[in-house]
């Protein structure tokens, strides 16, 4: 007899390797126009377009919380700077919380600069440059592995958990921005916020985290 | 249609919840329609489907749609894909096994052994035909009710039902029961 734990725990690892087995295969992306999008958001949102996009994902078994990597170049993760981004940050015993605000409104209403890096490891090749109003997301990959980094519009209010029950939250700090940052299912997740947009990076466990470094060091910004 | 599912979706946590999974999700969700169905408009039409369900479960259970996740994503696309195949081929149903070569079906007694019970029962699970597996995946997971079931994978409650019980009656075969 299996115990029921167990039997779900096995029901979910097996969808999801098959789910890994496709976003690590040579399938080929679909690219969608804003058009497509904007009716995916408009089915979701509704009349309601006042909150902004955040990134918050909840960990279960077998699936990672997303991290959000605090990023300032001027003030520590507690400092109040006027007229700019505030964060506060309150540690909870099951996550990890980050909050947006601001004195002022000051934020984008879209995206009108695109950060992507030039420096990527060694065989990582360009795959996919997905451009919308709101959100950006850069793919690249080696034909086994992909890099995946994913650039928003922060908002007033934006709030992200980051699930510390399942997982190891890791902060670091990198040429003065401060990041949070977490292993999971054979993926590292790094993430920052600057006084604007919020950026995700995910990549294999295997890249060494000077690798990382030099990613995230080597972005350059173009016109959106 | 679509102006009433817009009505639907009034809390901004289900909102940002929702948009957080299409954003994380949906290169993988088109690739995989894609590969069913060899057409990009009509995985892009399977895709939107899929988030046409989640928003009558966010607003039928929004406890059990606030679980949502990768397996639900995949379970959903792959039958809203197969659900497109059937429309426009009213007198073929294309077997399930016969568009993905992710987990081919193979007979219990040849299941590989292993050391690690564990993995053989993650095999044999994998092993399984994910008509099967599909519908325990969202009843054991997700707690989905018979008829959520029946509207996430395209069938009539009564096949939902038969469904579960055959692949109960597979993992009973091969390891005496679920407690």
């Amino acid at each position: 007899m299996i115990e029921k734990s167990i039997f779900k725990k096995a029901l979910l690892d097996s969808v999801l390797s098959k789910i890994h087995e496709i976003e690590n295969s040579d399938l080929p992306y679909v690219d969608t126009d804003e058009g497509y999008d904007n009716r995916i958001f408009d089915l979701i949102k509704g009349r309601n377009m006042a909150s902004g996009i955040s990134f918050r994902n909840r960990l279960k078994i077998g699936i990672i919380a997303a991290i959000l990597i605090c990023l300032t170049m001027i003030m520590s993760i507690t400092a109040i700077r006027s007229n700019s981004v505030k964060l506060l940050t309150n540690a909870h015993k099951e996550y990890f919380e980050i909050i947006v605000t601001s004195d002022s409104n000051t934020f984008p209403t879209n995206i009108e600069k695109i950060y992507i890096p030039s420096y990527m490891p060694e065989s990582y090749e360009l795959k996919a440059i997905t451009k919308r109003e709101l959100f950006t997301q850069v793919i690249w990959s080696n034909n086994s592995y992909n890099i995946r980094l994913q650039q928003t519009i922060v908002s007033k209010n934006t709030n992200i958990h980051f699930d510390t029950e399942h997982s190891k939250l890791e902060y670091a700090v990198l040429g003065g921005y401060e990041l949070y940052c977490v292993n999971a299912e054979g993926n590292r997740y790094v993430s920052w916020i600057t006084e604007e947009y919020s950026f995700l990076l995910v990549c294999p466990s295997d890249i060494e985290f000077s690798e990382i470094e030099k990613i995230i060091e080597s972005m350059e910004s173009q016109e959106g | 249609m679509l102006s009433l599912y817009l009505s639907m979706l009034d809390e901004p946590e289900s909102n940002k919840r929702l948009t957080d999974i299409y954003l994380e999700n949906k290169a993988w969700m088109l690739r995989l329609a894609n590969s069913i169905l060899r057409n990009e408009e009509q995985a892009k039409d399977a895709v939107h489907n899929v988030f046409l369900e989640t928003v009558k479960l966010f607003r039928k259970s929004p406890k059990k749609a606030s679980e949502i996740s990768k397996p639900f994503l995949y379970v959903a696309v792959k039958n809203s894909c197969f659900s497109l195949v059937k429309d426009t081929q009213r007198t073929q149903v294309i077997s399930a096994d016969k568009f993905l070569n992710l987990g081919s079906y193979e007979n219990v007694e040849h299941i590989v052994e292993t050391r690690d019970a564990y993995k053989q029962l993650m095999n044999f699970i994998s092993s399984m035909p994910e008509i099967y597996s599909d519908v325990l995946v969202l009843k054991y997971i997700y707690y989905l009710s018979i008829n959520e079931i029946a509207a996430i994978v395209k069938v009539s409650s009564t096949t939902v039902r038969t469904r579960l019980k055959r692949g109960k009656k597979i993992i009973t075969k091969r390891f005496g029961g679920i407690l």
